[in-house]
């Protein structure tokens, strides 16, 4: 049974993720609402994957990223990014992280959901 | 002489042994002797060796007004005047110890006690045994020789010109007062002194190649040139060297202060000119007053102007440093433009003389006078002095044959008397040559009444009187503004051979005036008191002064009409002029400006390196500018602009204040930054509203979609969803189309990269699969004729993408979708051509509205209404453009020219 963690400060996307991942046969998802609480969870316990927001307040996606890899937590962990930010920079940056594999535009949708599956199980 | 004595003494010989023979003979002739002895003009007398006289004739009896017994058997002094007794003592102490006198001068004493000047020459008769009997002596009465070489010497010493005689071995001979004010050296000390001891800098100068020249090829010669003496000070002189058996005669007129006025004149148009050139106003100056040298300068010196452009302008097309044949021509027209104009030159005859001619052309009413001056006529002179010296020579000759032979004692008194009648010719004939050849006009004035006893040629020449009308009036009638009561004082006061100078205005024949340097000296001539007046015409002068005075004028209404600050300094930056501008900004007043050192006018220069700067300029001629803010002495702030150039050896500024345009600027340049300012505002507002609208709208709308609308029970119920979801949509087209306008707006600075078209084409096309198999559309490309460009990735992305969208949105529902794309590219200019056969619009009506933000044609398409609107934004910030021809139903063709191109 895969194991998912949400990184995203806004709840009501946290709630609309987890109805799309569970259509889609995930049901175990856990949520944290910033980059800091992201890594004590990570400290504790390893997901199979996560969804990342960038803009989050106390810790963002990006520190997140870079405090994850400075502790070398979870080192097999895949993410990728679920974000509003159509920002050119943006995508290109999330490409220096091997851990990212996908850049996924909101809101969570099955087919992207399907597209992340297929490269996981790749 | 040797010769001479011997063939004398051998004549005594032959006399002595044929005297008993013709002892009858002898006696006739010895009466014929007496007779002629005691007839004679000259006065003879025999004084005993213990100096009784013995006899006397009747010439001297007359002359001094005795009977001849009131004379005879009295000592000889007796017949002396006191004041050459101790002179009449020593020639008789001479005659007895040497039995001669040669030529000595004494003065008789008449009667009455009146003196008479003499030239006493004696011989001794002697006994047998050699012992003197009597004495033969002869008075030669002088007196009017004495009166001629008085008028003489004092026409010398008063005339304004120096007068040098220098004989053979270089030593002075003869100078005048006059001479030895010129070169500073007593006159005492310059007789017989050489001149190559007393001017040894002389040797290397023209005048003493001149004097050698002279000396040796026994021709005049003139030169003008300018001399240093051994104590610095400098003159310029005009020397007329003429030969004199002695050697030369050197006339010499102190020509300094007329070459000063030239030089005074050539700097003052230069600097007008540098002024006039480095000025932009220059233009308004010569329109109405134009003289030569500024319109040859402005001519050589400005650009975007040929000389031709200005000559026909102002006439005058000359350039005063043209040399050669044209010249006169030149000056000829000058005459008719009215400006004065002046040149002096020496010119070099074929034969090798040189002669020196001044030639000055000035303004005379509407016209101009040309006055040239040959320097070379006072030779004349010379002539007068060649002949009086020949004379000397010869007298001297024949004095040494006659001294010993006693019979022919007195065919030589007769021969003594005829030399002394033209000695005293020659000497009076000197004096008029001089007083005829003066380049003054003199005027010999014979009483209190003022009237003329003489003038010289260049008196009737310059009043216009012949000579004899002249003499026939007085100075009241050639002096206007004399008053003859003040006239007779001066006359009677005027002290002896003390000459005084002043400036009046002499009077024509014709009526005109000019004004005149008058120099008036008292001398006695035969006793009677005369005044000689040398007038010289200073009409040239006060005409260089005019000059001066116009140009100066001039250039200050120039320099005060001007708007800027002026300011003229000299080589060591002290302010010579300023106008009232340039004085305000010195914030001080003229008197307290003028004349004093920049450091001291504005002393923050040097800090500010302007100091520097200015010195620079005087130094290497290079004009500066300076454009910024400074602090004036009150400590007010100007922001000035401050051009700098060389003016003659100085410097000239010329200053804009700026101040006002400058606070203009900086104001403009704050609102410039405010809109700035609150445009990047506003931006980042809209860019912030936009993002942080997007996100709950995605949600929304992931929420909408969510809701089975077949779970919502009744029908009311799911119209308000339906028309709810229709809301959410709408608002989420608009926010995500300013998200993309707002994107765009980030990538404007993006930079150029080499673009394939057909590379990027297709990835398009890859990136809509979906939509493009949907369409059905069939799609032609050409990207041959222009394969690539450099343009911004995402820029050339976002056109070909929303070209491409546009025609899959916008196909005809009954035909088969066709879509062409190429590129052209004509002078650089890269044109992307997509043309296909969709549903169209009316181009002329909707064209312009195509490419405004959120407009859409077409209201059952779906379209966020911002993409042809990015794609002109892109286009038009690299220069290019779109054209678009289309009409409802018939397809549409969009030409984006992308670039600017060449």
């Amino acid at each position: 049974m895969i194991k998912v963690l949400l990184v995203e400060d806004d709840e009501t996307t946290n709630f609309i993720s987890k109805m799309v991942l569970k259509d889609a046969g995930v049901e175990n998802v856990d949520e944290v609402l910033n980059g800091e609480d992201a890594c004590n969870y990570l400290e504790k316990d390893c997901p199979d994957f996560i969804f990342l927001d960038i803009k989050m307040p106390v810790m963002d996606g990006w520190e997140f990223l870079d405090e994850k890899k400075a502790k070398g937590l979870c080192k097999n962990v895949k993410v990728a990014m679920l974000t509003s930010s159509v920002h050119p920079v943006d995508k290109k940056k999330s490409k220096k992280y091997h851990c990212v594999i996908a850049y996924i535009e909101k809101p969570l949708t099955q087919n992207k959901v399907k597209v992340i599956m297929d490269k996981l199980s790749n | 002489m040797e010769i001479q004595k011997q063939k004398t003494a051998e004549e005594l010989a032959e006399e002595q042994n044929g005297k008993g023979q013709q002892e009858f003979q002898l006696k006739e002739e010895l009466d014929y002797y007496k007779d002629l002895w005691e007839n004679s003009a000259e006065m003879h007398v025999n004084v005993e060796p213990h100096g009784n006289i013995r006899n006397c004739n009747k010439a001297l009896c007359e002359r001094l007004g005795y009977e001849k017994d009131e004379i005879v058997g009295k000592p000889i002094f007796f017949v002396y005047h006191e004041d050459s007794l101790g002179d009449a003592k020593v020639a008789f102490d001479d005659f007895i110890s040497k039995g001669i006198i040669k030529d000595t001068e004494l003065f008789l004493k008449k009667k009455d006690g009146k003196k008479v000047p003499v030239l006493l020459n004696v011989t001794a008769k002697r006994d047998e045994k050699g012992n003197i009997l009597y004495s033969r002596s002869t008075w030669q009465d002088i007196t009017k020789l004495k009166e001629s070489e008085e008028k003489y010497r004092f026409l010398l010493e008063s005339i304004t010109d120096g007068v040098v005689a220098i004989d053979k071995e270089w030593r002075y001979i003869l100078v005048n007062e006059e001479n030895a004010k010129m070169t500073g050296v007593p006159k005492e000390k310059m007789l017989n002194s050489r001149l190559t001891d007393l001017f040894p800098g002389v040797i290397k100068t023209e005048f003493f190649k001149t004097y050698k020249k002279v000396m040796k090829t026994r021709k005049p010669a003139t030169l003008v040139q300018e001399y240093t003496f051994e104590d610095g000070r400098k003159g310029c002189y005009e020397n007329g060297v003429y030969p004199i058996p002695e050697g030369i005669l050197v006339i010499a007129t102190d020509v300094t202060e007329r070459k000063k006025a030239e030089q005074a004149i050539k700097e003052r148009e230069e600097r007008l000119s540098q002024f006039i050139n480095s000025s932009t106003a220059s233009i308004h100056l010569f329109d109405s007053e134009l003289n030569l040298i500024d319109a040859n300068d402005i001519g050589i010196k400005m650009t975007g102007k040929s000389r031709k452009k200005v000559i026909g302008k102002n006439i005058l097309d000359i350039s005063p440093k043209v040399k050669g044949s044209g010249r006169y021509e030149k000056h000829i027209r000058v005459i008719k433009t009215g400006k004065p104009y002046e040149i002096l030159e020496e010119f070099e005859l074929p034969n090798g003389s040189k002669m020196y001619l001044d030639v000055k052309i000035f303004k005379v009413g509407d016209g101009l006078g040309i006055i040239t001056t040959d320097l070379t006529k006072q030779h004349n002179t010379e002539q007068a002095l060649k002949e009086l010296n020949q004379t000397l020579e010869q007298r001297v000759e024949e004095r040494t044959l006659d001294l010993e032979k006693v019979n022919m004692e007195l065919e030589q008194y007769t021969k003594d008397l005829e030399k002394t009648i033209t000695e005293r010719k020659q000497v009076e004939e000197q004096f008029h040559t001089l007083f005829e050849q003066a380049g003054d006009a003199l005027f010999l004035i014979g009483g209190p009444d003022g009237h003329f006893t003489d003038v010289n040629r260049r008196a009737c020449k310059a009043l216009g009187y012949t000579r004899e009308e002249l003499l026939t009036l007085g100075v009241a009638d050639i002096n206007p503004d004399l008053s003859l009561e003040k006239f007779s004082e001066l006359f009677e006061n005027l002290a002896l051979h003390k000459p005084i100078t002043v400036e009046a205005m002499n009077r024509r024949k014709s009526g005109s005036t000019f004004p005149v340097e008058i120099r008036s000296v008292r001398i006695n001539i035969h006793g009677k008191k005369r005044i000689l007046s040398m007038a010289r015409d200073i009409t040239e002068r006060k005409k260089a002064d005019q000059a001066i005075k116009d140009k100066e004028e001039r250039l200050s209404q120039f320099i005060n009409s001007s708007t800027a600050a002026i300011h003229l300094f000299d080589s060591k930056l002290n302010l010579i002029d300023a106008n009232d501008i340039g004085i305000k900004m010195t914030c001080r007043n003229r008197k307290e400006v003028i004349g004093k050192n920049i450091l001291h006018i504005a002393p923050k220069v040097k800090k500010s390196g302007r100091y520097n700067s200015y010195v620079e300029v005087i130094k290497t001629g290079i004009p500066n500018r300076m454009l910024g803010e400074f602090e004036l002495l009150d400590g007010q702030k100007m922001y000035l602009d401050i051009k700098a150039f060389k003016v003659g050896d100085g410097l000239g500024l010329i200053t804009t204040n700026l101040t006002e345009k400058y606070k203009v600027e900086k104001e403009l340049k704050r609102y410039a930054k405010d809109i700035e300012t609150a445009n990047k505002e506003l931006q980042e507002f809209a860019y912030v509203a936009a993002h942080d609208l997007k996100a709950p709208l995605i949600n929304l709308t992931a929420l909408a979609d969510m809701i089975d609308s077949e779970t919502i029970a009744d029908e009311e119920g799911k119209e308000l969803f339906g028309k709810l979801k229709n809301s959410i949509g709408q608002l989420h087209n608009t926010v995500f189309a300013l998200n993309d306008v707002l994107a765009f707006k980030t990538t404007l600075k993006d930079k150029k990269e080499r673009m394939n078209f057909e590379e990027l084409f297709s990835g398009i096309k890859e990136s809509i699969t979906e939509q493009l198999e949907a369409s059905k559309a069939n799609i032609k490309q050409d990207f041959s004729q222009c394969p690539e460009i450099d343009y911004p990735p995402l820029h050339l992305r976002s056109v070909m993408q929303n070209l491409l969208t546009n025609a899959l949105k916008y196909k005809h529902p009954d035909r088969a979708l066709k879509i062409k794309v190429k590129t052209t590219e004509s002078n650089k200019r890269v044109c992307l051509t997509v043309k296909d056969n969709g549903l169209g619009f009316d181009a002329k009506k909707y064209g312009a509205k195509l490419t405004g933000l959120f407009t859409r044609l077409h209201t059952h398409v779906e379209g966020k209404g911002v993409g042809m609107y990015i794609v002109n934004s892109i286009v038009d910030s690299h220069g290019g453009k779109i054209e678009i021809k289309s009409k409802p139903d018939k397809g549409a063709l969009f030409r984006i020219y992308l670039n600017e191109g060449k």
